[in-house]
């Protein structure tokens, strides 16, 4: 939509015959509008059929509350919202755990930054390859018959195949953490990468250890990318339903797993209930998110 | 009724008044569970504006046919085209979401070509229309098992939606069994299912019953359908086979019994009994295939499939009953003309035995098995209809080996495997009910 409209702004803006102002107006317009279109009428649509009474093969429109209401009141849906939450907590420490190494070593050991760049283009091409077929490759490592059950076993590791590594939270959580690696190592690059090596050097002359500078200086700067990085990964696994649904096997679960078998029985009402929950629910951790992100920087 | 009734389309007609409909538009294309975004004027491109003679041989017509692998593949495809001089386009799904589709976007078809235990909720969405049995030709023809319910008079007739008790459009436009002219749903293809088991890991003595699903020695080795509609039935039958439930109509529970069976179901599969539910047929080929799972509910041409890849599965015949299905094709209320001629020849053409003759080689039965007779060869006929060893090497569709010289079909002739129906895939009174607590299953 934008590359359509932007070369009727430009010349625009260079005639002057537009004032500053009005051409922000309407570069932002568009936004807003892509916004608007994709964003708060979906979402509206959703919390008005949400209170929409299901029938066989779709919906009367008759308010109700019960869809809430048998949601909120079964204990079922509960501990998905709650697996869910720690699933998606989970998999943010972890990739922050993981990611953050990764970043700090592209960004501060790498010396020459060709080859930096040229290392963070590698560890981004895992994803060059399409979300599911990421999700699908686990099936065969981590299966009874999987590469990793067979490797244990001729070891002489396990004498039974362990069959928690796949169809379980423990496999949905490891993939997860896997295939949202990306969304917490870029942020952090890039903020880590805009610190002045010369602010390190002056901690370093000053006596700091490695770990204090880790601690007073890396962390605290680094934060606004962790945070961004954290809310990905965060949201992202909130709604995650393809990969529990492959990888967990049934045997793990999600609100967005929910979502979807509402929306395949049809019961689209129910279905939009769950997703009005699971949207506030996301909303209220990444407020949370960000509110520790900005206490960070008072600091 | 005081509310309309809407389905999400027209809900979406509905609130374009108060969004605009450019707005409209935008929001259904960004909807992700829609795989093909729907044309936008809502008219049939493929429908002739004037209502002119049909001609003998149907021309410059499109028929879309919105359905499942079971039946739209690729040798039917082209034969009918041939045969008939008409464009067809098949729009292959798995069940849930071709039903999904035919129930929400009515523009999008002009025959839905499905199985029986779909035809409420699509009859319900007001997007298909009878079929007039005056125009299909071999009506008579059709074994009574669709039309009455049973192929032998001392068979089970089996609990739940068994397609002569939702076959007729009854005057008030409900389904019921009183036979009248217009049809909701042609019968075309059929069968019986059970569940397969992996003959090295599992003892035959227990896989004579449903039972097995619930047997501790198979902990953790059970694979499972994902759909409540079907994968419910086994389960039911499994928990009354082994004492743990039982039910008057399985094939229509109660609250009380849906109830019953959730809790049993929620405990086992805390236990860990069930190892994985699969949604589509190769997820259930691979879970058997890989040894995830050494017994599973699954359909007959994914227990041939397996076979032929070397892994000895053999398909049960449980002494309790098969869950049985009915698959055929129901009718666009939109088509007319031209387009709703080609819909009659297209299912006249079905009738005739040719594509019945196709999907036997899958192991699936035929409403008329006399016309599938004269167009399958006698070794064929005599393997997959009457239970005889192969004389030969028999192959499917697609010319791949699928049951080896000497070979039997598992449970026998159609006469004995259709005579022992417990119940029929059905979707049940309580069906959202159920469903809800169906979600609370998987997700437990």
């Amino acid at each position: 939509m934008s590359s359509y409209s932007l070369p009727e702004a430009v010349p625009a803006a260079s005639s002057r015959r537009l004032s500053g102002n009005a051409v922000w107006a309407l570069l932002l317009s568009l936004p807003l509008l892509w916004l608007l279109v994709f964003l708060i009428v979906p979402v509206l649509v959703v919390l008005i059929v949400s209170f929409f009474q299901p029938t066989l093969s779709g919906f009367e429109r008759a308010f109700t509350l019960d869809n809430y209401r048998a949601l909120l009141s079964s204990g079922p849906f509960f501990s998905t919202l709650l697996n869910t939450l720690l699933s998606a907590l989970i998999t943010t420490v972890v990739t922050f755990l993981v990611g953050f190494w990764v970043a700090y070593y592209l960004a501060l050991v790498v010396p020459n930054l060709r080859t930096r760049f040229a290392l963070f283009i590698i560890a981004l091409a895992p994803f060059f390859t399409s979300f599911l077929i990421r999700a699908v490759a686990w099936i065969p490592m981590m299966g009874r018959e999987g590469v990793l059950n067979s490797a244990l076993l001729s070891l002489g590791i396990t004498s039974q195949p362990l069959d928690f590594l796949l169809f379980s939270n423990f496999a949905v959580r490891v993939a997860m953490a896997q295939l949202y690696l990306l969304f917490m190592i870029s942020p952090i690059f890039f903020s880590l990468s805009t610190i002045e090596p010369a602010v390190l050097e002056a901690a370093r002359d000053m006596g700091a250890r490695w770990w204090s500078i880790l601690w007073e200086i890396l962390l605290p700067l680094a934060r606004p990318g962790i945070v961004i990085g954290a809310v990905f990964v965060f949201v992202l696994s909130m709604g995650d339903f393809a990969t529990v649904r492959l990888i967990g096997g049934g045997a793990s679960t999600s609100v967005g797993l929910s979502i979807q078998n509402f929306v395949t029985y049809m019961q689209f009402p129910q279905a939009a209930a769950a997703a009005s929950i699971l949207v506030l629910v996301t909303v209220l951790g990444v407020v949370l998110l960000l509110r520790w992100g900005a206490i960070g920087e008072e600091l | 009724m005081r509310h309309q009734k809407l389905s999400r389309r027209s809900f979406l007609r509905w609130s374009a008044g108060v969004l605009g409909a450019s707005l409209l538009a935008a929001c259904v294309g960004s909807e992700a569970s829609e795989p093909t975004p729907p044309s936008g004027g809502g008219t049939q491109p493929t429908t002739a504006p004037g209502g002119t003679q049909a001609p003998a041989v149907i021309t410059g017509v499109t028929l879309r046919v919105v359905g499942t692998g079971v039946t739209l593949i690729e040798p039917i495809r082209q034969q009918a085209e041939k045969d008939l001089g008409i464009k067809l386009e098949y729009d292959v799904k798995d069940g849930p979401s071709a039903q999904q589709k035919a129930a929400t976007q009515p523009q999008s078809w002009d025959l839905y070509d499905q199985w029986f235990n779909s035809v409420k909720i699509v009859w319900a969405s007001g997007n298909a229309t009878g079929i007039d049995i005056n125009r299909i030709k071999d009506w008579d023809k059709i074994s009574p098992l669709p039309k009455e319910g049973k192929l032998t008079p001392n068979a089970k007739e089996g609990d739940g939606d068994a397609p002569y008790r939702i076959l007729y459009v009854q005057p008030d436009n409900t389904l019921g069994s009183n036979p009248t002219e217009r049809i909701s749903m042609l019968p075309l293809t059929f069968n019986v299912d059970s569940f397969g088991y992996h003959s090295e890991m599992v003892d035959k003595e227990d896989a004579t019953s449903w039972a097995i699903l619930f047997n501790p020695k198979y902990k953790g080795k059970i694979g499972l359908y994902s759909d409540p509609s079907t994968g419910l039935m086994d389960l039911a039958l499994g928990a009354q086979a082994a004492g743990l439930a039982t039910f008057k109509n399985i094939g229509n529970m109660t609250r009380d019994e849906i109830d019953t069976i959730m809790r049993i179901l929620i405990e086992k599969k805390k236990e860990g009994q069930f190892r994985a539910f699969w949604n589509s047929f190769d997820e259930s080929v691979n879970l058997m295939a890989s040894g995830e799972v050494v017994v599973e509910s699954m359909w007959s041409p994914a227990v041939t499939a397996l076979q032929v890849r070397g892994v000895p599965v053999v398909y049960a015949s449980p002494k309790e009953g098969y869950r049985g299905w009915y698959g055929g094709m129901m009718l666009n209320k939109n088509a007319s003309g031209k387009t709703l001629d080609a819909c009659y020849e297209y299912l006249n053409w079905w009738l005739n035995g040719w594509a019945g003759a196709v999907v036997a080689r899958q192991g699936y039965y035929f409403s008329i098995p006399e016309n599938v007779k004269a167009h399958l060869p006698q070794a064929d006929w005599d393997y997959w209809y009457e239970g005889k060893p192969a004389a030969e090497d028999l192959k499917d569709p697609f010319g791949e080996i699928v049951a080896k010289k000497g070979s039997v079909r598992d449970g026998g002739s159609l006469e004995t495997r259709v005579s022992n129906i417990a119940v029929w895939n059905s979707v049940m009174d309580e069906h959202q009910y159920l469903v809800t607590k169906w979600n609370e299953f998987l997700a437990s």
